[in-house]
């Protein structure tokens, strides 16, 4: 039986937007002097099995609740496509698609991905070895320049066009905010998402 | 054979950046591998009275917690500004005392990442917390290595008093720059894995020479025991250029607890576990005649280091070498106060100096009632103002001919607030772009097979500037193969030396490395073909074979191509080594070098002077009620010798524009005075520019010929782009409001009480 875990998506919500409701402050500086540091609620150390299809494949794996998918898809099942740019949801490289859906999967828990189907940067290839056309795209249009970014941005960029946000330059723009770039590439992300719209349309 | 130099090429490792597969140090993963976390202090200055570790202890998943107490096996090194390879002076958890907020105290090392966060959070400690100061104290500057040498820390050329006073205008003023932090996308990592005596780290790095250098003598080992690798860098921008405590205790944890273990640094945590760029002060008095002409030309910077490096970025050595003027008087400065050390980020030396003289300049432009180009093309030279020597190239204002047509400058209302968008004020503004070309020594060995195929290998990296696209072009451009034949392996620090990839030295100084190393080979095959008994180049004075594009050629039009030749030899491969000096190296940096430090010749040699160029325009928008400042034009003009890949080079110039704009308009680590600590520590109050923010960038990149600087002809160009975009913004604001900011960023409550 597949329970179809909550939608994550923001749909119409920009960076700036979404971080207002989400300030974020380091935790670990957050204390008085002489203070005493030291976290109160007791953990949890139990580990749930769970099944998530990934890519098309169906995997099993054991995960504490804590887990976040981003970790279970590096650290258990050793897929390191999906980057962690900050683990607080503020940077877009963990972006994979959930359920259809682009999600950071930093702050998405591994159980919460139970029955659901996932797809990462390792998933976009066919099995050929041809790259998905914004993958293509991005290597011609030089979207990026480190490349560390490059796997949420991919994946983002796919769903902004299914979303039906890649209308014009400026409403990619909004919608690509979420997934940040410090090499600056932004101009040539917009780039490659403009070719792969206009050739899904021609 | 198709030119590969000065065209577009498409990164050669695009297909591993756009699958996943390029493999970023917190990518591997060794068996068994542990995973590490730091606990940081809360208060910025005092001392550890008490440490508990039971709570942290008894975490499921925790394997161990190491204190400065119970941490084995753990060795410092020497600060960089101190001559050494460390990202600061001061190593925590060597002591109980604590000299800056969120220093590591503690590293937890568990069975999971998660586990090995909460143990963190589990760890009670107890301080006495002493006052600290974070913001420094511009009154206390000092001058450090002060001396009346030029290549001091202050300068004095003719009679800047006499300047100002014969001038028909003058400007006086102050400009400020904050905190500001790197922040690549790859979070900083280290994993360490020791069996036995050997050991191996993966850690992105911008010096993995550096870094095994400074591991290897810290644990007294040889270097042949240490492996440092780094592949691929997710951006360093200046911050992965040290042998920092994280990696170090790393290193000790894993050989305490007898398995590799990984750290990965938290967001929060690299504000203050790594450098930064110091918060300054600009400070400027120019005089000009009524032509425009400087009479005087006087800076005084003021940057902020800690309490135990003098980390001193001379900005005012990059200013004074600018514009002519007879009488020109700079002091680099710095005063201390309470932090970890700062370090070098993108433009160390410009960035914030730029912002102040070329919004000086604007000022000065104004109150001439000049043309703020006419001023600077008025103010250009082609000789250095104070060596005297001549410029290898300087396009200066062929950059700004350039950037004026495609921005349309003439269109421009020559009054302020003069244009407007509804209610939008509209302004245009100009800077200035400047960036020393410092060649360092470099080393790379090419392997080349007869069947087509060519290995290069050197110790450089590739931090998204694309030199692994480049150094495959230059050797496929010489040996005659296409780009896809060439395989480049660097970020090990086993391989042939390469410089610290900062500075922008890597194209220009490396890529003239592998060069060499392709005529060495050719130079190898020819010899061998000279020697054979049969064959078009048979029985020839190898001296007089020369190589074209892939071609060997005979003094009488004989010809084969390269990799005929060397598969008609016996051994159908050859391998060649190519060691890059500049003429004007000194030993001294050499040697420095060789010593993973960073030398390098120029940007003054005793011959030339040795600088990039280019000019920025900037148009602003400012609403009228609600003062939100808003780009969106930005272009830019370059000139920066040979472009060996217009694609690559293209976006490392607008990623530096890109850049300034973020120093212009977002950028700031703010400050929490009271407790001396930053305070927006993440990468979401911490403002980058987001895609929404980077609207019409335009970016043209013009031809020049310098035959002095290298062989290749190639500026470095990696910070070139950031220079001059934040005073462009200033005073296109100023074109739009009449008003003058002097600090960055620039926000709305700056220009309600301007």
């Amino acid at each position: 039986m597949s329970k179809r875990p909550p939608d994550l998506r923001r749909p119409g919500v920009s960076r700036r937007g979404f971080l207002q409701g989400s300030s974020v402050v380091a935790g670990s500086l957050g204390l008085a002097a002489g203070e005493v540091r030291a976290a109160a609620a007791e953990p949890t150390s139990d580990t749930r099995n769970i099944e998530i299809k990934i890519n098309g494949k169906t995997r099993n794996m054991s995960v504490e609740p804590r887990t976040t998918l981003v970790e279970a898809l590096r650290d258990t099942l050793g897929m390191t496509g999906t980057k962690i740019g900050c683990n607080q949801g503020q940077c877009g490289a963990c972006t994979v698609l959930l359920n259809g859906s682009r999600v950071n999967s930093c702050l998405t828990l591994a159980v919460m991905a139970e029955g659901g189907e996932v797809v990462t940067v390792e998933g976009l290839a066919d099995p050929s070895g041809d790259l998905h056309p914004m993958q293509s795209a991005f290597a011609r249009n030089d979207a990026f320049q480190c490349g560390y970014c490059t796997p949420g941005q991919i994946l983002s960029a796919i769903a902004c066009i299914d979303e039906g946000h890649a209308g014009n330059e400026a409403e990619i723009r909004e919608y690509m905010s979420g997934n940040l770039c410090r090499c600056g590439a932004y101009p040539n992300i917009v780039a490659a998402i403009v070719q792969v719209r206009d050739s899904q349309q021609g | 054979m198709a030119q590969t130099i000065n065209t577009e090429v498409t990164r050669v490792d695009a297909r591993r950046k756009v699958t996943g597969t390029a493999s970023y140090a917190a990518d591997s993963i060794p068996a068994g591998m542990l995973h590490g976390a730091l606990a940081c202090t809360a208060v910025a200055m005092g001392r550890i009275a008490g440490i508990d570790t039971a709570r942290a202890e008894a975490e499921p998943g925790v394997v161990a917690v190491f204190t400065h107490e119970t941490l084995p096996d753990y060795k410092t090194v020497k600060g960089f500004y101190a001559g050494g390879p460390g990202s600061a002076s001061f190593w925590p958890m060597e002591g109980t005392e604590i000299r800056y907020a969120g220093q590591p105290f503690a590293y937890v090392v568990a069975e999971t990442a998660a586990a090995a966060r909460r143990g963190a959070d589990l760890i009670a400690v107890r301080y006495e917390e002493d006052a600290a100061q974070i913001h420094m104290d511009p009154g206390e500057s000092f001058i450090i290595g002060a001396g009346e040498d030029s290549e001091g820390m202050t300068l004095t050329k003719g009679d800047i008093e006499a300047g100002l006073g014969a001038a028909a205008q003058t400007v006086e003023a102050t400009y400020r720059t904050p905190f500001q932090h790197h922040n690549p996308m790859e979070m900083f990592a280290a994993t360490a894995e020791w069996r036995g005596e050997q050991l191996t780290v993966w850690m992105p790095s911008q010096s993995v020479r550096t870094l095994r250098g400074g591991i290897a003598k810290a644990y007294g080992l040889p270097e042949t025991s240490v492996r440092v690798l780094s592949p691929f860098v997710g951006g360093a921008f200046g911050s992965k250029a040290g042998v920092t405590p994280y990696a170090m205790l790393t290193i000790a944890a894993a050989r305490a607890v007898g398995a590799p273990v990984r750290l990965i640094v938290t967001r929060p945590q690299m504000y203050t576990v790594a450098t930064f760029r110091p918060e300054t002060e600009q400070k400027f008095r120019l005089g000009a005649d009524a032509d425009g002409k400087l009479t005087a030309f006087e800076h005084v910077e003021i940057a902020q280091t800690s309490r135990f490096d003098d980390v001193v970025n001379p900005g005012t050595h990059m200013t004074r070498s600018m514009y002519a003027c007879p009488n020109i008087h700079t002091e680099q400065r710095l005063a201390r106060s309470d932090t970890n050390s700062g370090g070098f980020m993108r433009a160390p030396n410009e960035m914030q100096t730029f912002f102040g003289l070329e919004s000086a300049m604007d000022e000065l432009a104004w109150k001439l009632g000049m043309d703020p180009v006419e001023l600077r093309r008025v103010n250009d030279t082609n000789r250095h103002p104070v060596k005297d020597v001549p410029f290898s190239s300087r396009s200066l204002m062929e950059s700004y001919d350039a950037v004026s047509r495609s921005f349309g400058w003439a269109d421009r209302g020559r009054e302020v607030g003069s244009m407007t968008d509804g209610d939008w004020l509209v302004g245009y503004g100009c800077a200035t772009a400047t960036y020393p070309t410092n060649m360092s020594p470099s080393s790379a060995r090419v392997r080349m097979q007869g069947s087509g195929h060519a290995y290069v290998e050197l110790a450089a990296h590739d931090v998204g500037t694309g030199s692994y696209t480049i150094f495959a072009q230059i050797a496929a451009a010489q040996l005659g193969l296409p780009v896809e034949a060439v395989d480049v392996v660097m970020g090990e620090a086993d391989l042939p030396l390469a410089p610290i990839a900062g500075g922008s030295t890597t194209a220009a100084s490396s890529g003239s490395a592998v060069h060499i190393a392709c005529t060495n080979i050719a130079r190898g095959v020819a010899e061998k073909v000279a020697a054979q008994k049969d064959g078009p180049l048979a029985g020839l004075d190898p001296a007089q074979i020369t190589l074209e594009n892939g071609v060997l050629k005979g003094p009488g039009g004989e010809s084969q191509s390269l990799a005929e030749a060397l598969a008609s030899t016996p051994m159908g491969e050859i391998e060649a080594e190519g060691q890059y000096r500049h003429p004007a190296l000194t030993d001294k940096a050499l040697r420095m070098t060789y010593h993973g430090g960073y030398g390098v010749a120029g940007p003054v040699t005793p011959e030339m002077a040795m600088f990039a160029f280019g000019a920025q325009m900037a148009e602003v928008h400012v609403h009228r009620y609600t003062h939100e400042i808003r780009v969106p034009r930005l272009h830019g003009a370059f000139a920066a010798g040979t472009w060996l890949n217009r694609k690559t080079a293209h976006s490392q110039l607008m990623g530096g524009m890109v850049w300034g704009l973020g120093s212009a308009l977002h950028e700031i680590t703010e400050v929490d005075t009271p407790r001396a600590r930053f305070l927006n520590a993440n990468i979401a109050e911490y403002l980058i520019p987001v895609n929404a923010d980077v609207r019409e960038l335009r970016v043209e990149m013009l031809e020049e010929r310098d035959d002095y600087v290298n062989p290749l002809g190639v500026k470095g160009i990696g910070e070139l782009g950031i220079v001059g975009t934040a005073a462009a913004v200033g005073n296109a604001v100023y074109h739009a409001t009449g008003k003058r900011l002097t600090a960055i960023p620039m926000r709305i409550s700056d220009i309600v009480s301007a």
